[in-house]
Protein backbone atom coordinates (compact mmCIF):
# COMPACT_ATOMS: atom_id res chain seq x y z
CA UNK A 1 0.00 0.00 0.00
CA UNK A 2 1.59 3.15 -1.02
CA UNK A 3 0.52 6.41 1.41
CA UNK A 4 1.07 9.81 1.50
CA UNK A 5 0.76 11.45 5.33
CA UNK A 6 1.47 15.21 6.47
CA UNK A 7 2.25 16.31 9.72
CA UNK A 8 1.58 20.03 10.25
CA UNK A 9 0.22 20.05 13.77
CA UNK A 10 3.34 21.46 15.32
CA UNK A 11 6.12 24.15 13.91
CA UNK A 12 8.15 21.69 12.55
CA UNK A 13 6.13 20.61 8.80
CA UNK A 14 6.69 16.56 8.28
CA UNK A 15 6.03 14.50 5.05
CA UNK A 16 6.11 10.90 4.43
CA UNK A 17 5.52 8.73 1.81
CA UNK A 18 5.75 5.19 1.91
CA UNK A 19 6.42 3.33 -1.57
CA UNK A 20 5.13 -0.31 -0.45
CA UNK A 21 2.87 -1.64 -4.01
CA UNK A 22 3.66 -5.55 -3.21
CA UNK A 23 1.13 -6.57 -0.85
CA UNK A 24 -0.23 -5.29 3.05
CA UNK A 25 2.31 -6.85 4.50
CA UNK A 26 4.85 -5.73 2.61
CA UNK A 27 3.79 -2.47 3.84
CA UNK A 28 3.92 -3.54 7.47
CA UNK A 29 7.51 -5.05 7.33
CA UNK A 30 8.77 -1.66 5.64
CA UNK A 31 7.13 0.25 8.76
CA UNK A 32 9.20 -1.83 10.94
CA UNK A 33 12.51 -1.46 8.78
CA UNK A 34 12.49 1.65 6.47
CA UNK A 35 15.75 1.84 5.21
CA UNK A 36 15.01 -1.99 3.09
CA UNK A 37 17.34 -1.68 0.41
CA UNK A 38 15.11 -2.47 -3.28
CA UNK A 39 16.11 -5.78 -4.99
CA UNK A 40 18.21 -5.28 -8.26
CA UNK A 41 16.66 -4.23 -10.95
CA UNK A 42 13.44 -3.04 -8.99
CA UNK A 43 12.01 -0.01 -8.31
CA UNK A 44 13.46 1.35 -4.50
CA UNK A 45 10.87 1.26 -1.94
CA UNK A 46 10.26 2.01 1.51
CA UNK A 47 9.42 5.08 3.47
CA UNK A 48 11.06 8.68 2.26
CA UNK A 49 10.40 11.24 5.43
CA UNK A 50 11.14 15.14 5.17
CA UNK A 51 11.30 17.14 8.46
CA UNK A 52 11.46 20.89 8.01
CA UNK A 53 12.49 22.68 10.80
CA UNK A 54 11.43 26.69 9.72
CA UNK A 55 8.50 27.94 12.14
CA UNK A 56 5.03 28.08 10.85
CA UNK A 57 5.77 28.25 6.75
CA UNK A 58 3.62 25.22 6.30
CA UNK A 59 1.53 26.74 3.65
CA UNK A 60 4.21 27.75 1.28
CA UNK A 61 6.58 24.82 1.96
CA UNK A 62 3.71 21.80 2.16
CA UNK A 63 3.29 20.38 -1.60
CA UNK A 64 7.13 20.93 -2.56
CA UNK A 65 8.14 18.74 0.26
CA UNK A 66 5.07 16.20 -1.03
CA UNK A 67 6.53 16.92 -4.54
CA UNK A 68 9.91 16.01 -3.56
CA UNK A 69 9.39 13.29 -1.25
CA UNK A 70 6.89 11.82 -4.30
CA UNK A 71 10.19 11.91 -6.72
CA UNK A 72 12.52 10.41 -4.04
CA UNK A 73 9.89 7.46 -3.69
CA UNK A 74 9.61 6.66 -7.63
CA UNK A 75 5.72 7.56 -7.25
CA UNK A 76 3.75 9.14 -9.78
CA UNK A 77 0.38 10.67 -7.76
CA UNK A 78 -1.89 8.57 -9.31
CA UNK A 79 -0.29 5.05 -7.62
CA UNK A 80 -0.80 6.65 -4.26
CA UNK A 81 -3.15 4.07 -2.38
CA UNK A 82 -4.19 6.21 0.90
CA UNK A 83 -3.36 9.58 1.84
CA UNK A 84 -3.38 10.91 5.29
CA UNK A 85 -2.38 13.49 8.11
CA UNK A 86 -2.95 14.48 11.72
CA UNK A 87 -6.29 14.87 12.92
CA UNK A 88 -5.40 17.07 16.06
CA UNK A 89 -4.92 18.48 18.30
CA UNK A 90 -2.36 20.81 17.49
CA UNK A 91 -1.62 24.01 15.21
CA UNK A 92 -5.28 24.73 14.48
CA UNK A 93 -3.70 26.53 11.39
CA UNK A 94 -1.35 23.68 10.45
CA UNK A 95 -4.04 21.11 10.73
CA UNK A 96 -6.15 22.84 9.06
CA UNK A 97 -3.04 23.14 6.34
CA UNK A 98 -2.89 19.24 5.98
CA UNK A 99 -6.71 18.38 5.95
CA UNK A 100 -7.14 20.79 2.59
CA UNK A 101 -4.33 19.82 1.16
CA UNK A 102 -5.18 15.70 1.69
CA UNK A 103 -8.69 16.65 0.71
CA UNK A 104 -7.23 18.49 -2.55
CA UNK A 105 -5.42 15.51 -3.19
CA UNK A 106 -8.35 12.76 -2.52
CA UNK A 107 -10.87 14.90 -4.60
CA UNK A 108 -8.05 14.97 -7.40
CA UNK A 109 -6.96 11.69 -6.98
CA UNK A 110 -10.29 9.90 -6.29
CA UNK A 111 -8.51 8.21 -3.53
CA UNK A 112 -8.97 7.90 -0.10
CA UNK A 113 -8.12 9.61 3.21
CA UNK A 114 -7.50 8.94 7.08
CA UNK A 115 -7.15 11.42 9.74
CA UNK A 116 -4.93 9.88 12.90
CA UNK A 117 -5.39 11.71 16.12
CA UNK A 118 -1.81 13.51 16.70
CA UNK A 119 -1.64 12.27 20.16
CA UNK A 120 -1.94 8.49 18.96
CA UNK A 121 0.95 8.86 16.53
CA UNK A 122 2.80 10.34 19.33
CA UNK A 123 2.22 7.83 21.73
CA UNK A 124 2.75 4.78 19.52
CA UNK A 125 5.99 2.64 19.69
CA UNK A 126 6.20 3.43 23.05
CA UNK A 127 4.46 0.92 24.97
CA UNK A 128 7.44 -1.10 25.50
CA UNK A 129 9.31 0.95 27.17
CA UNK A 130 6.39 1.87 29.92
CA UNK A 131 3.16 0.60 31.35
CA UNK A 132 1.69 4.27 31.13
CA UNK A 133 2.21 6.76 28.19
CA UNK A 134 1.33 10.13 28.03
CA UNK A 135 2.27 12.26 24.81
CA UNK A 136 2.28 16.39 25.14
CA UNK A 137 1.58 19.06 23.08
CA UNK A 138 1.89 22.93 24.21
CA UNK A 139 -1.37 24.27 23.91
CA UNK A 140 -0.08 27.63 25.18
CA UNK A 141 -1.85 29.71 28.27
CA UNK A 142 -0.24 27.09 30.85
CA UNK A 143 -2.66 24.07 29.30
CA UNK A 144 -1.13 21.20 27.51
CA UNK A 145 -2.51 19.19 24.33
CA UNK A 146 -2.18 15.68 26.16
CA UNK A 147 -3.82 12.38 26.68
CA UNK A 148 -3.39 9.25 29.03
CA UNK A 149 -2.02 5.20 26.82
CA UNK A 150 -2.20 2.41 28.50
CA UNK A 151 0.35 -0.64 26.89
CA UNK A 152 -0.84 1.23 23.46
CA UNK A 153 -4.66 2.22 24.26
CA UNK A 154 -5.97 5.29 25.05
CA UNK A 155 -7.63 5.31 28.44
CA UNK A 156 -7.64 8.62 29.31
CA UNK A 157 -8.61 11.83 27.60
CA UNK A 158 -7.59 13.80 25.23
CA UNK A 159 -7.32 16.54 26.96
CA UNK A 160 -6.72 20.55 27.01
CA UNK A 161 -5.52 20.52 30.38
CA UNK A 162 -2.60 22.16 32.97
CA UNK A 163 -0.48 19.94 34.67
CA UNK A 164 -2.20 20.30 37.86
CA UNK A 165 -5.32 18.33 36.83
CA UNK A 166 -3.53 16.15 34.76
CA UNK A 167 -1.55 15.25 37.71
CA UNK A 168 -4.51 14.16 39.55
CA UNK A 169 -5.23 12.10 36.89
CA UNK A 170 -1.95 10.10 36.63
CA UNK A 171 -0.68 6.64 38.71
CA UNK A 172 1.76 7.67 41.30
CA UNK A 173 3.13 3.76 41.53
CA UNK A 174 3.75 2.71 38.31
CA UNK A 175 6.33 4.33 35.15
CA UNK A 176 4.92 7.22 33.20
CA UNK A 177 7.05 8.10 30.30
CA UNK A 178 6.30 11.66 28.65
CA UNK A 179 6.66 12.00 25.08
CA UNK A 180 5.76 14.23 22.31
CA UNK A 181 7.38 17.39 21.66
CA UNK A 182 6.22 19.06 24.73
CA UNK A 183 6.88 15.77 27.17
CA UNK A 184 9.95 17.04 28.90
CA UNK A 185 8.37 20.64 29.07
CA UNK A 186 5.25 19.58 30.89
CA UNK A 187 7.21 16.80 32.56
CA UNK A 188 9.02 19.31 34.76
CA UNK A 189 5.97 21.59 35.62
CA UNK A 190 4.48 18.58 37.40
CA UNK A 191 5.14 17.34 40.96
CA UNK A 192 8.71 15.46 41.28
CA UNK A 193 8.16 11.70 41.39
CA UNK A 194 11.04 9.27 40.57
CA UNK A 195 8.94 6.72 38.39
CA UNK A 196 7.95 9.99 35.67
CA UNK A 197 10.32 9.82 32.77
CA UNK A 198 10.47 11.77 29.54
CA UNK A 199 11.79 11.28 26.23
CA UNK A 200 14.25 14.02 24.87
CA UNK A 201 14.65 15.30 21.68
CA UNK A 202 11.45 14.46 20.31
CA UNK A 203 10.45 17.16 18.41
CA UNK A 204 10.15 15.85 15.04
CA UNK A 205 6.85 13.53 14.69
CA UNK A 206 7.51 10.37 14.30
CA UNK A 207 5.84 10.02 10.52
CA UNK A 208 6.53 6.26 10.42
CA UNK A 209 4.00 5.71 13.02
CA UNK A 210 1.17 8.50 11.30
CA UNK A 211 1.72 5.87 8.47
CA UNK A 212 1.34 2.39 10.19
CA UNK A 213 -1.55 4.26 12.28
CA UNK A 214 -3.42 5.30 9.19
CA UNK A 215 -2.88 1.99 7.55
CA UNK A 216 -3.97 -0.14 10.38
CA UNK A 217 -7.34 2.48 10.71
CA UNK A 218 -8.22 2.24 6.99
CA UNK A 219 -8.26 -1.55 7.20
CA UNK A 220 -9.76 -1.55 10.51
CA UNK A 221 -12.90 1.31 9.74
CA UNK A 222 -12.18 2.27 6.01
CA UNK A 223 -11.88 6.26 4.54
CA UNK A 224 -12.85 9.15 6.07
CA UNK A 225 -15.54 10.97 4.78
CA UNK A 226 -15.41 14.23 2.57
CA UNK A 227 -16.63 16.44 5.39
CA UNK A 228 -14.42 15.09 8.23
CA UNK A 229 -13.40 17.77 10.53
CA UNK A 230 -10.45 17.98 13.00
CA UNK A 231 -10.56 17.30 16.76
CA UNK A 232 -9.56 21.17 18.54
CA UNK A 233 -10.07 20.08 22.11
CA UNK A 234 -10.44 23.95 22.12
CA UNK A 235 -13.47 26.46 21.40
CA UNK A 236 -12.87 29.53 19.25
CA UNK A 237 -12.26 32.73 21.14
CA UNK A 238 -15.58 33.94 20.74
CA UNK A 239 -17.18 30.53 21.97
CA UNK A 240 -14.80 30.53 25.31
CA UNK A 241 -16.41 34.65 25.83
CA UNK A 242 -19.51 33.05 25.14
CA UNK A 243 -19.73 30.64 27.47
CA UNK A 244 -18.49 32.56 30.17
CA UNK A 245 -20.97 35.15 29.84
CA UNK A 246 -23.42 32.26 30.08
CA UNK A 247 -22.03 31.14 33.21
CA UNK A 248 -21.17 34.54 34.81
CA UNK A 249 -23.82 35.49 37.10
CA UNK B 1 -11.40 26.43 -21.32
CA UNK B 2 -12.88 25.28 -18.68
CA UNK B 3 -11.93 26.92 -15.23
CA UNK B 4 -12.84 26.01 -11.65
CA UNK B 5 -13.30 28.77 -8.66
CA UNK B 6 -12.68 28.50 -5.02
CA UNK B 7 -13.36 31.56 -3.21
CA UNK B 8 -12.74 30.56 0.84
CA UNK B 9 -11.50 34.38 1.89
CA UNK B 10 -14.52 35.15 4.48
CA UNK B 11 -17.84 33.42 5.48
CA UNK B 12 -18.48 31.38 1.59
CA UNK B 13 -17.16 29.00 0.72
CA UNK B 14 -17.31 28.54 -2.70
CA UNK B 15 -17.06 26.87 -5.80
CA UNK B 16 -18.07 27.34 -9.56
CA UNK B 17 -17.34 26.33 -13.03
CA UNK B 18 -17.21 28.79 -15.71
CA UNK B 19 -16.84 28.59 -19.70
CA UNK B 20 -14.05 30.56 -20.75
CA UNK B 21 -14.53 33.66 -18.13
CA UNK B 22 -18.02 34.36 -19.22
CA UNK B 23 -20.39 31.45 -19.02
CA UNK B 24 -21.61 30.21 -15.46
CA UNK B 25 -21.54 26.14 -15.62
CA UNK B 26 -22.00 25.73 -12.04
CA UNK B 27 -21.82 28.48 -8.89
CA UNK B 28 -21.87 26.60 -5.60
CA UNK B 29 -21.93 28.70 -2.36
CA UNK B 30 -22.32 27.13 1.32
CA UNK B 31 -22.98 30.06 3.31
CA UNK B 32 -21.79 29.93 6.86
CA UNK B 33 -24.19 33.07 7.75
CA UNK B 34 -26.27 31.37 9.99
CA UNK B 35 -23.99 29.81 12.14
CA UNK B 36 -21.96 33.23 12.43
CA UNK B 37 -25.43 35.06 13.24
CA UNK B 38 -25.13 34.04 17.23
CA UNK B 39 -22.04 36.28 17.16
CA UNK B 40 -23.52 39.05 14.93
CA UNK B 41 -20.03 38.93 12.85
CA UNK B 42 -17.83 36.47 11.40
CA UNK B 43 -15.95 34.55 14.17
CA UNK B 44 -12.35 34.36 11.95
CA UNK B 45 -11.50 30.92 13.69
CA UNK B 46 -15.13 29.33 13.54
CA UNK B 47 -14.89 30.51 9.35
CA UNK B 48 -11.58 28.33 8.79
CA UNK B 49 -13.26 24.94 10.51
CA UNK B 50 -15.76 25.11 8.63
CA UNK B 51 -14.34 25.63 5.24
CA UNK B 52 -12.13 22.94 6.29
CA UNK B 53 -14.93 20.61 6.39
CA UNK B 54 -17.28 22.05 3.42
CA UNK B 55 -14.25 22.12 0.92
CA UNK B 56 -14.41 18.57 -0.25
CA UNK B 57 -17.77 19.09 -0.36
CA UNK B 58 -18.40 22.13 -2.13
CA UNK B 59 -15.66 21.76 -4.82
CA UNK B 60 -17.29 18.08 -6.04
CA UNK B 61 -20.53 19.25 -5.64
CA UNK B 62 -19.18 22.46 -8.36
CA UNK B 63 -17.53 19.49 -10.55
CA UNK B 64 -21.27 17.74 -10.56
CA UNK B 65 -23.35 20.74 -11.46
CA UNK B 66 -21.13 21.55 -13.97
CA UNK B 67 -21.92 17.82 -15.17
CA UNK B 68 -17.88 17.49 -15.43
CA UNK B 69 -15.04 16.07 -13.90
CA UNK B 70 -11.50 17.16 -12.99
CA UNK B 71 -10.47 15.69 -16.31
CA UNK B 72 -12.39 18.42 -18.01
CA UNK B 73 -10.99 21.36 -16.03
CA UNK B 74 -8.14 23.25 -18.07
CA UNK B 75 -6.92 25.42 -14.66
CA UNK B 76 -8.30 26.22 -11.14
CA UNK B 77 -8.08 29.68 -10.06
CA UNK B 78 -7.99 29.79 -6.28
CA UNK B 79 -8.67 33.77 -3.72
CA UNK B 80 -5.05 33.95 -2.26
CA UNK B 81 -5.61 37.54 -0.88
CA UNK B 82 -7.74 39.76 0.73
CA UNK B 83 -9.23 37.88 3.70
CA UNK B 84 -9.14 36.04 6.75
CA UNK B 85 -6.13 34.31 6.49
CA UNK B 86 -6.70 31.52 8.25
CA UNK B 87 -9.99 30.93 5.70
CA UNK B 88 -7.44 32.17 2.71
CA UNK B 89 -5.04 29.13 3.55
CA UNK B 90 -7.91 26.44 3.21
CA UNK B 91 -8.49 27.13 -0.18
CA UNK B 92 -5.09 28.04 -1.31
CA UNK B 93 -4.10 25.08 0.21
CA UNK B 94 -6.66 22.45 -1.20
CA UNK B 95 -6.51 24.42 -4.70
CA UNK B 96 -2.71 23.47 -4.81
CA UNK B 97 -3.00 19.58 -3.94
CA UNK B 98 -6.00 19.76 -6.36
CA UNK B 99 -4.20 20.96 -8.94
CA UNK B 100 -0.34 19.17 -8.33
CA UNK B 101 -2.91 16.08 -8.12
CA UNK B 102 -4.17 16.49 -11.65
CA UNK B 103 -1.42 18.73 -13.18
CA UNK B 104 -3.31 20.97 -13.72
CA UNK B 105 -2.70 25.06 -13.59
CA UNK B 106 -3.11 27.03 -11.24
CA UNK B 107 -3.28 30.53 -10.39
CA UNK B 108 -4.03 32.91 -6.96
CA UNK B 109 -6.79 35.61 -7.74
CA UNK B 110 -6.90 38.81 -5.92
CA UNK B 111 -10.37 38.82 -4.67
CA UNK B 112 -11.40 42.74 -4.83
CA UNK B 113 -10.24 42.32 -8.24
CA UNK B 114 -12.64 39.59 -8.55
CA UNK B 115 -15.45 41.44 -7.42
CA UNK B 116 -15.30 44.45 -10.18
CA UNK B 117 -14.63 41.37 -12.59
CA UNK B 118 -18.60 39.76 -11.49
CA UNK B 119 -20.91 41.89 -13.63
CA UNK B 120 -18.40 41.53 -16.45
CA UNK B 121 -19.90 37.69 -16.16
CA UNK B 122 -23.09 38.97 -16.91
CA UNK B 123 -22.66 41.84 -19.83
CA UNK B 124 -19.21 42.85 -21.41
CA UNK B 125 -17.82 46.15 -20.61
CA UNK B 126 -15.50 48.10 -21.84
CA UNK B 127 -12.52 49.86 -19.88
CA UNK B 128 -11.77 52.02 -18.48
CA UNK B 129 -14.62 52.62 -15.91
CA UNK B 130 -14.93 53.53 -12.30
CA UNK B 131 -15.16 50.88 -9.87
CA UNK B 132 -17.16 50.57 -6.44
CA UNK B 133 -16.16 47.89 -4.58
CA UNK B 134 -18.28 47.58 -0.98
CA UNK B 135 -18.46 44.98 1.03
CA UNK B 136 -18.11 44.31 4.85
CA UNK B 137 -14.60 44.23 4.27
CA UNK B 138 -14.27 46.95 1.41
CA UNK B 139 -15.43 50.41 0.80
CA UNK B 140 -12.88 51.29 -2.60
CA UNK B 141 -13.19 53.69 -5.41
CA UNK B 142 -11.55 53.19 -8.36
CA UNK B 143 -10.45 53.05 -11.75
CA UNK B 144 -10.23 50.64 -14.14
CA UNK B 145 -8.04 49.93 -17.16
CA UNK B 146 -8.03 46.75 -17.37
CA UNK B 147 -8.89 43.70 -15.35
CA UNK B 148 -6.24 43.25 -13.30
CA UNK B 149 -4.84 47.06 -13.87
CA UNK B 150 -6.88 49.12 -10.79
CA UNK B 151 -6.12 53.05 -9.54
CA UNK B 152 -7.41 53.55 -6.05
CA UNK B 153 -8.96 56.77 -6.05
CA UNK B 154 -10.55 56.54 -2.63
CA UNK B 155 -11.42 53.79 0.18
CA UNK B 156 -12.40 54.09 3.99
CA UNK B 157 -10.33 55.83 6.54
CA UNK B 158 -11.52 53.63 8.91
CA UNK B 159 -14.94 51.24 8.65
CA UNK B 160 -16.06 49.21 5.77
CA UNK B 161 -19.71 50.43 4.54
CA UNK B 162 -21.19 46.88 4.72
CA UNK B 163 -19.40 46.70 8.78
CA UNK B 164 -21.10 50.06 9.20
CA UNK B 165 -24.33 48.70 8.20
CA UNK B 166 -23.61 45.19 10.56
CA UNK B 167 -22.52 46.97 13.42
CA UNK B 168 -25.94 49.57 13.51
CA UNK B 169 -28.10 46.43 12.78
CA UNK B 170 -26.48 44.40 15.96
CA UNK B 171 -26.78 47.30 18.05
CA UNK B 172 -30.41 47.35 17.22
CA UNK B 173 -31.28 43.70 16.92
CA UNK B 174 -32.46 44.27 13.34
CA UNK B 175 -30.88 40.77 12.47
CA UNK B 176 -27.57 39.74 10.34
CA UNK B 177 -26.41 39.86 8.18
CA UNK B 178 -26.98 43.70 8.80
CA UNK B 179 -27.41 45.08 4.92
CA UNK B 180 -30.06 43.13 4.06
CA UNK B 181 -31.58 43.68 7.53
CA UNK B 182 -31.08 47.38 6.60
CA UNK B 183 -32.07 47.20 3.43
CA UNK B 184 -35.55 45.15 4.34
CA UNK B 185 -36.25 47.56 7.18
CA UNK B 186 -35.79 50.77 5.12
CA UNK B 187 -38.12 49.80 2.52
CA UNK B 188 -41.16 51.06 4.76
CA UNK B 189 -39.14 53.73 6.55
CA UNK B 190 -39.14 57.08 5.57
CA UNK B 191 -35.10 58.57 5.38
CA UNK B 192 -36.31 62.02 6.48
CA UNK B 193 -36.84 60.77 10.39
CA UNK B 194 -33.15 61.39 11.03
CA UNK B 195 -30.80 63.60 9.23
CA UNK B 196 -26.89 62.26 10.51
CA UNK B 197 -24.13 64.25 9.84
CA UNK B 198 -21.70 63.93 7.10
CA UNK B 199 -18.41 64.05 6.97
CA UNK B 200 -16.39 65.99 4.72
CA UNK B 201 -12.86 64.67 4.18
CA UNK B 202 -10.14 66.77 3.00
CA UNK B 203 -6.30 66.38 2.39
CA UNK B 204 -4.77 70.01 3.11
CA UNK B 205 -6.68 71.51 0.33
CA UNK B 206 -7.40 68.98 -1.91
CA UNK B 207 -10.65 66.90 -2.15
CA UNK B 208 -10.32 63.12 -1.96
CA UNK B 209 -12.53 60.52 -2.51
CA UNK B 210 -12.29 59.01 0.64
CA UNK B 211 -15.19 57.88 3.23
CA UNK B 212 -15.37 57.20 6.41
CA UNK B 213 -18.18 55.51 8.23
CA UNK B 214 -17.40 55.80 11.90
CA UNK B 215 -18.90 59.01 12.69
CA UNK B 216 -22.28 57.90 10.87
CA UNK B 217 -22.28 54.71 13.03
CA UNK B 218 -21.11 56.40 16.16
CA UNK B 219 -24.22 58.96 15.41
CA UNK B 220 -26.54 56.44 14.59
CA UNK B 221 -25.69 54.20 17.78
CA UNK B 222 -25.07 56.99 20.56
CA UNK B 223 -26.43 60.52 19.21
CA UNK B 224 -29.39 59.83 18.19
CA UNK B 225 -31.66 62.06 20.16
CA UNK B 226 -29.65 64.77 18.44
CA UNK B 227 -30.04 63.74 15.24
CA UNK B 228 -33.97 62.73 15.27
CA UNK B 229 -36.44 64.46 13.35
CA UNK B 230 -39.31 64.60 16.11
CA UNK B 231 -42.26 64.45 13.39
CA UNK B 232 -41.48 61.84 12.68
CA UNK B 233 -42.20 58.74 14.81
CA UNK B 234 -38.59 56.62 16.26
CA UNK B 235 -39.43 53.07 14.21
CA UNK B 236 -36.65 50.52 12.91
CA UNK B 237 -38.01 51.47 9.73
CA UNK B 238 -37.21 54.83 9.75
CA UNK B 239 -34.25 54.42 11.82
CA UNK B 240 -32.54 51.89 8.64
CA UNK B 241 -33.79 54.33 6.02
CA UNK B 242 -32.52 57.37 7.10
CA UNK B 243 -29.36 55.59 8.36
CA UNK B 244 -29.42 53.64 4.64
CA UNK B 245 -29.50 56.75 2.81
CA UNK B 246 -26.60 59.12 4.98
CA UNK B 247 -24.54 55.65 4.29
CA UNK B 248 -25.41 55.07 0.06
CA UNK B 249 -25.87 58.56 -0.19
CA UNK B 250 -22.19 59.51 1.09
CA UNK B 251 -20.83 57.13 -1.29
CA UNK B 252 -22.36 58.18 -4.26
CA UNK B 253 -21.38 61.79 -3.94
CA UNK B 254 -17.90 60.41 -4.09
CA UNK B 255 -18.13 58.08 -6.83
CA UNK B 256 -20.07 61.13 -8.57
CA UNK B 257 -17.28 63.12 -7.99
CA UNK B 258 -14.95 60.25 -9.15
CA UNK B 259 -16.46 60.39 -12.64
CA UNK B 260 -16.93 63.61 -12.89
CA UNK B 261 -12.92 64.62 -12.23
CA UNK B 262 -11.92 61.60 -14.59
CA UNK B 263 -14.64 61.84 -17.09
CA UNK B 264 -15.69 58.51 -16.98
CA UNK B 265 -18.90 57.67 -17.12
CA UNK B 266 -19.46 54.18 -16.61
CA UNK B 267 -19.62 52.60 -13.16
CA UNK B 268 -19.00 48.98 -12.16
CA UNK B 269 -20.24 47.88 -8.81
CA UNK B 270 -19.16 44.63 -6.98
CA UNK B 271 -19.79 42.85 -3.31
CA UNK B 272 -22.19 42.50 -0.91
CA UNK B 273 -23.38 46.27 -0.25
CA UNK B 274 -23.71 46.18 -4.33
CA UNK B 275 -26.69 44.57 -3.85
CA UNK B 276 -28.58 47.16 -2.11
CA UNK B 277 -31.61 48.59 -3.60
CA UNK B 278 -31.59 51.86 -2.56
CA UNK B 279 -27.58 51.98 -3.82
CA UNK B 280 -28.92 50.48 -7.17
CA UNK B 281 -31.85 52.89 -7.85
CA UNK B 282 -30.06 56.16 -6.82
CA UNK B 283 -27.00 54.63 -9.26
CA UNK B 284 -29.32 52.75 -12.28
CA UNK B 285 -31.49 56.28 -12.37
CA UNK B 286 -28.44 58.69 -12.57
CA UNK B 287 -29.32 60.25 -15.43
CA UNK B 288 -25.38 60.62 -17.29
CA UNK B 289 -24.26 57.47 -15.66
CA UNK B 290 -24.25 54.03 -17.01
CA UNK B 291 -24.03 51.95 -14.19
CA UNK B 292 -23.79 47.91 -14.37
CA UNK B 293 -24.31 45.84 -11.48
CA UNK B 294 -23.68 41.94 -10.78
CA UNK B 295 -26.63 39.73 -10.64
CA UNK B 296 -27.61 39.25 -7.34
CA UNK B 297 -26.62 35.75 -6.71
CA UNK B 298 -23.11 36.99 -7.71
CA UNK B 299 -22.68 40.59 -5.37
CA UNK B 300 -21.42 38.19 -2.41
CA UNK B 301 -18.25 36.26 -2.45
CA UNK B 302 -18.65 33.30 -4.93
CA UNK B 303 -16.40 30.91 -6.54
CA UNK B 304 -17.71 32.13 -10.56
CA UNK B 305 -15.80 35.66 -10.18
CA UNK B 306 -12.78 33.78 -9.32
CA UNK B 307 -12.80 31.37 -12.05
CA UNK B 308 -14.16 34.42 -14.56
CA UNK B 309 -11.22 36.60 -13.33
CA UNK B 310 -8.97 33.08 -13.24
CA UNK B 311 -9.18 32.66 -16.86
CA UNK B 312 -8.29 36.26 -18.16
CA UNK B 313 -5.13 35.33 -15.91
CA UNK B 314 -4.46 31.87 -17.06
CA UNK B 315 -5.16 32.92 -20.94
CA UNK B 316 -2.77 35.39 -19.80
CA UNK B 317 -0.34 33.05 -19.25
CA UNK B 318 0.03 33.39 -15.29
CA UNK B 319 0.84 30.40 -13.42
CA UNK B 320 1.16 30.02 -8.96
CA UNK B 321 3.77 28.06 -7.71
CA UNK B 322 3.43 25.07 -5.58
CA UNK B 323 4.71 28.15 -2.53
CA UNK B 324 1.56 29.89 -3.49
CA UNK B 325 0.21 31.50 -0.29
CA UNK B 326 -2.41 33.34 1.45
CA UNK B 327 -1.88 36.82 2.24
CA UNK B 328 -4.93 38.94 4.31
CA UNK B 329 -4.07 42.34 3.13
CA UNK B 330 -2.83 43.27 -0.77
CA UNK B 331 -0.15 45.26 -2.08
CA UNK B 332 0.43 47.14 -5.23
CA UNK B 333 -2.83 48.65 -5.82
CA UNK B 334 -1.71 51.98 -7.17
CA UNK B 335 -3.25 55.20 -5.34
CA UNK B 336 -3.70 58.42 -7.49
Amino acid sequence: MNCLAIDCSTEILGVAVLHAPDTENTAAQLLKHPYRQPANGTTPQGLVSLSIDTGFRHAERLMSAVDYCMREAGLAAEELDLLTCSGGPGSFTGLRIALSTIKGLALGLAKPFVLVPTLDIWAYGYQALAPVVVPALDAKRSQFYTAIYRQGCLVDGPFDINPAALQAKLPSDESVLFVGPHGGLLSRQLGSNSRWYFMPQTRQAPLHSLVALAIAGYQHSGAASAEAGLLYLRASDAEEAAARQEKAP
Amino acid sequence: MLILGIESSCDECAAAVVRDGRQILSNIIASQVELHARWSGVVPELASRLHAEWIQDVVSQALAAANCTMADIDGIAVTDRPGLVGALLVGVSFAKALAWSCAKPLVGVNHILAHLYAPLLAEPVEYPFIGLIVSGGHSLICRADGFDDIAILGTTIDDAVGEAFDKVAKHYGFGYPGGVAIDRLARSGDARACRFPVPFLYKGKHKTYDVSYSGLKTAAIRQLDQFWNPAYPRTDANLAAAFEKAAIDMLCGKLLLAAEDTGIKTIVAGGGVAANSYLRSVLANHPSLRCFFPPLALCGDNGAMIAGLGFRLLQRGDRAGLDLNASPRVAGFRRT
